[in-house]
């Protein structure tokens, strides 16, 4: 087991990796396992609380399968607190505050309104995310509703010996426009089914972190949500979902990470 | 539809883990060298991680959040 990386002249386990913010300032006891086996406690500032563990520092490693458990670790403890409380405020992965409890508490103490206008925002709400996919018809889908795209299919079947490279080239090429046009209306139509049903909506257009699933996804978004609209979201996607070259991936309910603020 | 929490979900969360969530700029945050909040051996790892549904560790996350929701659905 890789340790953390020392911070010189640190005592051992003076500093706190904080998992999330909680409307509480006692009586959580996660009960479950953070990162690398820890196990979190809660440390109360005025008008909430940090979910934490002691360490010696940053996690750091090369193991990748090291590093898969501890982001486990980290999620299974947020995904506790976000079954226990009304609203969360998960940190992303690697917060390490130094001083102590009492620094975290300080911290929670400075930013108070801060930390209490987002909890307050996340009150009854998760994170919602939804991904679209080109299916396995997409591609005849395209052809049928495009004139100059099924005509060069039509002439890729007859051309042969050096055209038919040629004709090959243009066809993908027309593909690419006709389906990035069609990406286009079909992200824009789910904005519109998802906005009357969100708080606020995000989308990750980044490159993911991970090389991700089989086909990626051609619009990502993250939706905020009151979770009693979970029902009215799902039934809405229903109708971008019958679309046959789509597929529609529906995950949630989450902690609401893509809608945390950034502390200065 | 419903919305799920495994198999392929689990893949999109640990990218969701690593790039969003709350972060801390102010000086009681620990930085290692200019690179905040995640280690530079992390970065590395990051790009050589693939196929993350395939490892057995995932499994058991599966089998986790699968109980969790079932236990959740009987408490209703």
């Amino acid at each position: 087991m890789t340790p953390p990386a020392d911070v010189e002249g640190s005592a051992a386990g003076e500093h706190r990796y904080v998992y999330c913010l909680v409307p509480a300032t006692d009586g959580f006891d996660p009960g479950v396992e953070g990162v690398d086996g820890e196990r979190p406690r809660l440390v109360p500032g005025a008008d909430a609380g940090a979910v934490v563990h002691d360490c010696d520092g940053v996690y750091d490693a090369e193991d990748p399968d090291l590093v898969r458990r501890w982001l486990l670790g980290h999620q299974r403890v947020v995904d506790e607190a976000a079954e226990r409380f009304d609203a969360v405020l998960p940190f992303r992965f690697d917060v390490v505050f130094e001083n102590g409890d009492s620094g975290v508490r300080e911290w929670l103490d400075s930013n108070a309104e801060r930390v209490g206008r987002a909890l307050d925002r996340f009150a009854g709400r998760r994170e919602y995310r939804i991904q679209l996919v080109w299916t396995d018809e997409a591609e005849r889908g395209l052809r049928e509703a495009d004139e100059e795209l099924a005509d060069l299919a039509d002439r890729v079947e007859t051309a042969d010996g050096g055209r038919a490279y040629l004709v090959e080239k243009q066809y993908e090429n027309r593909l690419a426009e006709v389906r990035s046009e069609r990406a286009r209306a079909l992200t824009d139509e789910l904005a519109g089914l998802v906005d009357p049903v969100a708080v606020e909506t995000t989308s990750h257009d980044r490159a993911p972190a991970l090389s991700g699933t089989d086909p990626e996804p051609f619009a990502r978004l993250a939706v905020l949500a009151d979770t009693d609209d979970e029902s009215a979201l799902g039934e809405r996607l229903d109708e971008i979902a019958e679309r046959p070259e789509v597929g529609v991936r529906f995950t949630g309910p989450w902690a609401p990470y893509s809608f945390a603020p950034e502390f200065d | 539809m419903e919305p799920t929490k495994n198999g392929e979900a689990v893949v999109d969360l640990v990218d969701v883990l690593l790039e969003d969530g709350a972060v801390v700029a102010a000086d009681v945050v620990i930085t290692v060298a200019d690179v905040p909040l995640v280690g530079v051996q992390l970065r590395l790892v990051l790009a050589g991680m693939t196929g993350m549904t395939d490892r057995g560790v995932f499994d058991a996350w599966d089998r986790d959040i699968r109980a969790r929701s079932r236990a959740g659905d009987d408490a209703r």
